[in-house]
């Protein structure tokens, strides 16, 4: 990542800033800035590493599934038809509504309003439980019918693909309750809130990948 | 030197999640930007459930999904993510995994016997 060195000697006012660009000191004279040259980074860098990594490791079962409905075809036809769409559903409007939740939440931090801010993210975490809850009441329903991981080729991916995605959620959910944490702590300010912004990227970034799992497995066929 | 460095504070107020109508003396909305993407969203969702209850296998649907899953990861990319100002190689890898799937979603379908010969050992 090409970084630019931008001199600053010059005395200026202090400007409100994100992400991780240091605070202006008490002297009100302006360090060099590290920006980056291909523009603004939301986060940090070491998140989207670890982003960069889930999407490839995601990419990889996705090819498993592809592969795995082109050889078996007919259980890829018939499949989506025996798993609860409801809970497919619930899962996606608790993940997206979740999502939308940091976003206030990243606003609210961005106005200096730290008490919205653990609101938010509180009921971004909240909601965000509703998906493991979920996926327990989905998992017994479709145990009692039979739906185990040995069902056939359609459920193991399913199991595959959905269980994997819950980790993700649960690390996801872990750095939610940091990020809640240090809020409640006040150390996020408008003018450094690059760890909230990073759990925020992060979160949806599983809103991302689980919008290609909701369709893979109730939708399409 | 476009496009370099992070934005302002007051900049981020004014875009892209809205709240700065208000800011710059125009007309406050009910609803936000973040709150009409939800709604979008949701919708969208909605409209998958139903499909998922009577959609019948064929290119229809799977052009129905190649185009909610495209339109609905880069409205979460854009918006929730906030990548319309943000780091161009970030950015272009983002969008392209919301395009690459969708695709894969069409070969599939439409070329699953050359997928199968392929990967068959």
């Amino acid at each position: 990542m090409n970084i630019v060195e931008i001199p600053s000697a010059a005395t200026v006012p202090p400007a409100p800033t994100s992400g991780a660009v240091p605070p202006v000191p008490a002297s009100g004279v302006v360090p060099p800035e590290r920006v980056y040259k291909h523009g603004r980074v939301p986060g940090n860098t070491g998140i989207w590493v670890g982003i960069f990594c889930v999407l490839v490791e995601f990419l990889l079962l996705f090819g498993v599934y592809f592969i795995a409905k082109a050889h078996h075809p007919e259980a890829f036809l018939t499949g989506p038809d025996k798993l609860a769409t409801v809970a497919g559903v619930a899962i996606t409007l608790l993940l997206l509504t979740s999502g939308y939740c940091m976003v206030k939440a990243v606003e609210a931090i961005r106005r200096d309003a730290r008490r919205a801010t653990l609101r938010w993210v509180a009921l971004a975490i909240l909601l965000g439980l509703g998906y493991p809850l979920v996926k327990y009441f989905e998992i017994q329903w479709n145990v009692a019918r039979g739906i185990d991981g040995e069902a056939g080729i359609f459920y193991t991916v399913y199991y595959y693909l959905t269980l994997n995605h819950l980790v993700h959620v649960s690390w996801g959910l872990l750095g939610l309750a940091w990020v809640a944490v240090r809020t409640g702590l006040g150390v996020y300010s408008s003018r450094d809130y690059s760890g909230l912004e990073a759990a925020a990227v992060y979160w949806h970034t599983t809103d991302v990948i689980w919008l290609v799992i909701f369709p893979f497995f109730y939708v399409l066929r | 030197m476009n496009n370099i460095g992070p934005p302002r504070s007051q900049e981020l107020l004014a875009a892209p999640h809205g709240g700065a109508e208000c800011a710059r003396g125009g007309p406050a909305r009910i609803l936000g930007h973040a709150e009409r993407i939800w709604l979008l969203l949701v919708g969208l969702t909605l409209a998958g459930a139903w499909l998922a209850e009577t959609g019948e296998a064929g290119w229809p649907l799977a052009f129905v999904v190649a185009g909610l899953i495209a339109f609905k990861g880069r409205m979460v990319i854009d918006h929730y993510m906030e990548m319309t100002g943000a780091n161009t190689r970030i950015r272009r890898a983002l969008h392209l995994f919301v395009v690459v799937v969708p695709l894969l979603v069409l070969f599939s379908h439409g070329w699953g016997d050359l997928l199968r010969r392929l990967t068959t050992i």
